[in-house]
Parts: structure tokens; C-alpha cells; sequence
């Protein structure tokens, strides 16, 4: 556990971070996929150029082959040779040779081309120095005319070449572009996301320092990961307020032990400094016995608060009429109440079925009468009463004593606080604490009112629906 | 009378051992759950305190093993564990009765003497004499000398409780669990309130008192000396 003690906050490599390589792989599957893109588009053009080439030069060669056929060869090289002059630009290559040795050539050589059909020439960058001036690259398609003449046609296609050329470019630029931008991102992001991270991991480190008040802050980037940071929060939030109980509580107990124990070492020494007389000895012992009763009622009502409290809703739960239930609890208190001369007034005769722990129901009860009895004034007036308002159960204690003010009712609710803790009356300073975990247990709602004069307690139980 | 301690804390076995032998029991110890339920077993015993946790077999394991096994002897159980709950399983494991640490030795004594004197159920009298009180339960009625005690159903309980056990020390404790089912220490003192009016319709204007205070112990009913 040592070495777990503390987060790591220290940034982890950017080449490490998930964001990246995220963003490596996708960008290299990006470029995979403009290769083959582009690959596809290569392909298909070329094809689709390289037809039209060929249609153009077949229909070239259907034009010469017809006037050969139908004049003979001779005379197609006389009147190429004628129209030369008029048309230097041409768009095709053409070379007639004639049976007879007259040849027609624009530039294309007997090197370039088949004795029939076509013929990719490549382009050689050793080219033989006696072309200088063929065009390297070119489709040439050549036939036999019907008197045995070589009809051929040659067509330029380095413009096809260039296309390619440029297609290839374009892919390979654009597509490092892509792989570039797809990084710069992966790396952003990943930064963006790793100074969050780490922002987060600097809180949970001092959090682990001892800061219980610090929490995370809010991840950004999208809303499930703050949903995470603020629920991470609200966890944080429930145990800070767990552990400032725990420490009241643990202070509480301290506070609240020291006096007893006190007391008993106190009674004790008067046993031994009287430790001959009898009576007063006596006296001492049953003193100091009482006192380390106080001490076990006190750890009895602590455990007790503690398993209401942690008991999420594992209640013996059964039906209980709460004016059944606070009506013999009040014919046990009564003659208490009375010998005090005190009062107590009841109103229970309507039957008000909840479901709900009894056990727990009757201490509530009976630490409620008991408040009234110790803090209600004399003369002790108590009135008890249960009834059902909106579906809802009410058991009612009320007193008229001094009562409790406005702004003490939330605190004591507490745990060992007294309004006035020079209060002669015996307790564990539990007795309300008790009250409220039994109604919160129950799903209910403790609410502390004037009785003017005088203090009302009221419980309100959600109503049995059998 | 014969007792057996079972409990793994020596200190509390010595304890309670060491009482009850000064009320002249003959008591034998026994450290843990195995050896405890095999002297159970083995001897035939007037009474079994039983400590609930114990490292290998439990007290409520030995509880049910007994019972399983047919012994009837009566059993106290302690425990740490005060909650109703705990509670409930201790007597659904066949304990007779359940004494919540810590506590005070004449409430362990009062206790063991209401379980040693608990006739079988089918025994039970429903008619319980004290000198000149009688106390008709089936009845649920009482009088003292022929005369007619006027009771609230609460104060008859109470009587009723006590007459059981006449003769025998019955505490305030025992009473609240077993009168009302008070699992928690009171602030006030309730059965000294019920006691004192009790007293007011069985005692006054009789000879003698028959329902006794014994000092930081509880009360008794019984035929003065």
C-alpha cells in the first residue's frame, strides 16, 4: 500500500496518450484508403483514355486503309506528301510505305511500330540519339493495306502520362495532408485531454494530501466525461460529510465519556479514603456502579443509532396502529407522569395502520415522552395524539414547557447537543438524534414546532397501503 | 444446582464463575464452542451461559447443535450485540433467554434463577401463592386475604411477573423486556413508578409488605422473614 499512497501526476509522453493513437491509426487507415481511392481512379481513367486513344487511332486507320484499298498505297503517299504542306500540325503521326518504295512519314518511324496492330511505346529514358525527335511516348496501331502497303498511325499520348503524373501527385500530397492534419489533431486532442487528466489527478492528489474540502475539476470535452468529474464529486461530497459526522461523533464520544468516567474515578477514591465507613462507602460504590451504567446506556443508544442509520432500509417492517402502539406506551409512562403530578392527555382512539419497524416506533416514542417528562416544564402537561391527514400518518407529543427555539431545532437533532449543558437531566443527549434516524429509516419526516408555549414533535409516516 | 460457562474471554468466565460459586453453584468452565458442547452434552447441568461469538463453533451453533441433540437444558446467551435482531436469532437458536454485554452480575443471577425455575411449559400453574396473595392468571384476577386487588392490566402483568418468580429477585430490566418489550434503558424510572403504585393496592393497609426492594438489584415478592 506504500507506493499506492499517491497518485501519479506527472504527464505521461503525448506519443503514449490513447488520443494519439487513436489518431495515428486512423489517420493510417485514411491514407490506406486514399491509396486505394486513388488507385481505383487511376485505373479507370487510364483505361477510359486509353480507349478513346485507340477508337481514335482505329478510325484514323479505317480512313487511310479505305483510300488505300480503293487507290492503292502509291497514290495515298502522293497525296499525303501533297497535303503535307497544308497540314504540318496534325494531330496524328502517320508513315505509308508503299509497295513501290514511296514513303509518307510526319514523324513517325518504322521503330515505333508493329508490323500490325498496336503498340504502346514506353517512354526510354535512354532514348537512341537517331529519334531526337520522337515523341518517346506514343500508341501507334499500323496494318497491311490490300496491296501489301504498311499503313501506320501514331498518337502522342503523354498527356495521358501527365494526367497520371498529376493524379499520383495530388494523391500523394493530399494524402500526406490528411495523415498530417489527422496527427495534429490525435496530438491536440490528446494534449487537450491529458492537461484535463491531469488537472483531475492534481485534485485527487490533494485530495489523498489531506484536502478533503478539494474536488475535481470539471473534465471538459464532452458531457459524460463531466458527468463523471461531478459525479465523482457528489461521491466525494457524501464521504467529506460521512467522515465530519464520524469526527463529531468520535469527538462527541470522548466529550461525553470524560465525564463519567470521571465521576467514577472520583467515587472510587472516596471509597478508599472511606473505606471504613460503611454507609458512606456504600453509597460510593452504588454511585460509581450507576455511573458506568450511564456509560453502557450511552454505547447501547450509539450502536443502536448506528445500525438505524446504516440499516438502508432493513426494518423488521410489519403493519403497527401507531394509536395501539402510542397508547401503551403512554399507560407505561403515565404513572411516571403522574406521580410527578403531571398530566398526560391522549388522543388515540382512531386506528392508524403504517407499516413500520415497532420496536424502533416505540423507543422513538418513549425518548419523545421522555423529553417532554425531563425538558417540558413543571408541571409536566404532555398530549399525545395520532392521526391520518392526506394519506399521510401523524403521531403528535407535544408539551408545554419552554419549548425549543427557531434556530436550535436543526441542532438538536444532533448528536450529544444540549441546549443548555448545564441541563441537570439524564441522558445520552441521543434521544432526538434517535427520533430523526428512526423517521428518516421509515421514509418519514420529523418536524419540531411551537406549541406556544411549549414544544410539538411531529412524526409523519407515509400511510400503509394494506 | 450445576452450571456451565461457556465463553472464549476468560476474564468474563471467571467473572461470572467466580459469582456463582460464591451463591454456592458448582460451575464448570469450558474455553471455547467444541469443548463446551461436548461437556453439555456429557453432564447433566441445572443451567448453560453461553457466549454468542466464539472463534469455531458459535453460541448459536452450540445452541442448535444441543437442541438438535434433545438436551433441554435451560440456556443464557451473551453478547456484545444488543439489537433486537441479534436477539431474536439468539432465542430462534433455542436460547432461553439473551443478557446483553456488558452487565451486572446480580442481572446474570436474577436471570439464571427465572430460567432454573421456569417449570415446563405444560407445568405451568396459572395459580401463584404468596403468603396471603393470590394470583389467579387464567382468571386475570388477584386478591389478598380473601379481598379483591382493583388492577389495570399493566399493574396485573407486573404482578403476575413477579409472582413467577416468587421468592426470586426480578430485575428492572427483565421486567421492561418482558412486560413491554423495552429493549433500551429508559431516562426515567419507569418500573419504580409502576412498582410504587402496585405496592399502593397490594401492600397498603395489609400487614405486611410482600413486594420488596432489593438494592441495585430489582424487586421480589415474597413473605417477609
Amino acid at each position: 500500500m506504500s507506493s499506492s499512497n499517491r497518485t501519479r501526476t506527472g504527464t505521461p509522453s503525448i506519443w503514449s496518450t490513447t488520443g494519439l493513437r487513436f489518431a495515428a491509426a486512423f489517420s493510417l487507415l485514411f491514407g490506406l484508403g486514399a491509396v486505394v481511392m486513388v488507385a481505383g481512379i487511376d485505373y479507370g481513367l487510364m483505361r477510359f483514355a486509353e480507349a478513346e486513344v485507340r477508337d481514335g487511332l482505329g478510325h484514323q486507320m479505317e480512313v487511310m486503309r479505305t483510300d488505300a484499298d480503293r487507290h492503292g498505297t502509291e497514290a495515298l503517299v502522293r497525296e499525303l506528301n501533297a497535303e503535307a504542306r497544308n497540314r504540318d500540325a496534325r494531330r496524328y503521326l502517320l508513315l505509308v510505305e508503299a509497295p513501290d518504295g514511296s514513303t509518307f512519314s510526319n514523324g513517325l518511324t518504322r521503330l515505333a511500330v508493329n508490323a500490325t496492330g498496336f503498340r504502346h511505346n514506353l517512354p526510354n529514358k535512354a532514348r537512341p540519339a537517331r529519334w531526337p525527335d520522337q515523341t518517346p511516348n506514343m500508341m501507334t496501331l499500323s496494318a497491311r493495306a490490300a496491296d501489301g502497303g504498311l499503313l501506320a498511325v501514331g498518337r502522342d499520348i503523354q498527356h495521358l502520362d501527365e494526367l497520371r503524373g498529376g493524379i499520383r501527385r495530388f494523391a500523394l500530397w493530399s494524402g500526406l495532408a490528411l495523415i498530417l492534419l489527422a496527427l495534429a489533431g490525435g496530438w491536440v486532442s490528446g494534449r487537450l485531454f491529458l492537461r484535463r487528466l491531469e488537472g483531475v489527478n492534481q485534485a485527487v492528489g490533494r485530495i489523498i494530501a489531506g484536502q478533503d474540502e478539494a474536488r475535481l475539476p470539471s473534465v471538459g470535452l464532452g458531457r459524460e466525461f463531466n458527468q463523471l468529474s461531478e459525479n465523482l464529486n457528489r461521491m466525494l461530497d457524501r464521504q467529506e460529510a460521512a467522515l465530519t459526522a464520524l469526527k463529531s461523533l468520535s469527538e462527541g464520544v470522548a466529550h461525553e465519556l470524560r465525564a463519567p468516567l470521571n465521576r467514577v474515578r472520583n467515587r472510587l477514591e472516596q471509597v478508599a479514603s472511606h473505606i471504613d465507613d460503611a454507609a458512606t462507602r456504600d453509597e460510593m460504590i452504588e454511585r460509581a456502579l450507576a455511573e458506568t451504567d450511564q456509560v453502557s446506556a450511552l454505547f447501547e443508544a450509539l450502536l443502536t443509532l448506528a445500525r438505524i442509520e446504516s440499516s438502508g432500509g432493513a426494518l423488521n417492517v410489519a403493519p403497527v396502529d401507531l394509536a395501539d402502539l402510542a397508547a401503551t406506551v403512554c399507560d407505561i409512562y403515565r404513572p411516571l407522569v403522574e406521580e410527578a403530578n403531571g398530566e398526560m392527555n391522549t388522543s388515540l382512539t382512531h386506528s392508524v395502520v403504517v407499516e413500520a419497524d415497532a420496536a424502533l416506533l416505540q423507543q422513538a416514542l418513549a425518548n419523545l415522552i421522555e423529553n417532554a417528562v425531563f425538558h417540558g416544564g413543571a408541571p409536566i402537561r404532555i398530549s399525545v395524539s395520532a392521526r391520518t391527514e392526506e394519506g399521510k400518518a401523524i403521531l403528535r407529543v407535544a408539551d408545554q414547557g419552554i419549548g425549543v427555539a427557531e434556530s436550535e431545532r436543526e441542532k438538536v437533532l444532533r448528536r450529544f447537543y444540549r441546549i443548555n449543558q448545564a441541563d441537570p437531566a439524564p441522558g445520552s443527549g441521543l434521544g432526538l438524534a434517535m427520533v430523526a434516524a428512526v423517521v428518516h429509516a421509515h421514509g418519514g419526516a420529523l418536524h419540531l414546532a411551537n406549541n406556544a408555549p411549549g414544544l410539538a414533535v411531529e412524526i409523519t409516516l407515509p400511510r400503509s397501503q394494506g | 444446582m450445576r452450571m456451565l460457562i461457556i465463553d472464549d474471554d476468560a476474564r468474563t468466565r471467571a467473572f461470572v464463575a467466580e459469582g456463582l460459586r460464591q451463591q454456592g453453584q458448582a460451575v464448570d468452565e469450558a474455553g471455547d464452542g467444541d469443548v463446551g458442547l461436548h461437556m453439555a452434552l456429557d453432564s447433566d447441568y441445572d443451567a448453560i451461559v453461553v457466549d454468542r461469538m466464539m472463534p469455531g463453533l458459535s453460541g448459536l451453533d452450540l445452541v442448535r447443535s444441543m437442541r438438535a441433540s434433545g438436551l433441554k437444558t435451560p440456556v443464557l446467551m451473551l453478547t456484545a450485540l444488543g439489537a433486537v435482531d441479534d436477539r431474536v436469532d439468539g432465542l430462534n437458536a433455542g436460547a432461553d433467554d439473551y443478557l446483553v454485554k456488558p452487565f451486572a452480575f446480580s442481572e446474570l443471577s436474577a436471570r439464571i434463577q427465572a430460567l432454573i425455575r421456569r417449570p415446563p411449559l405444560a407445568d405451568r400453574t396459572p395459580l401463584h401463592k404468596v403468603g396471603d396473595l393470590t394470583v389467579d392468571v387464567a382468571a386475570h384476577r388477584a386478591t389478598r386475604a380473601g379481598q379483591a386487588l382493583d388492577l389495570t392490566p399493566h399493574e396485573f402483568k407486573l404482578l403476575e411477573r413477579l409472582a413467577r418468580n416468587a421468592g426470586q429477585a426480578v430485575t428492572r430490566t427483565m421486567l421492561l423486556e418482558t412486560l413491554w418489550g423495552f429493549h433500551f434503558d429508559p431516562r426515567a424510572n419507569l418500573i419504580d413508578a409502576h412498582i410504587s403504585r402496585l405496592r399502593a393496592k397490594v401492600d397498603r393497609g395489609f400487614d405486611c409488605d410482600l413486594i420488596q426492594t432489593i438494592r441495585g438489584v430489582g424487586y421480589v415478592l415474597k413473605q417477609p422473614d
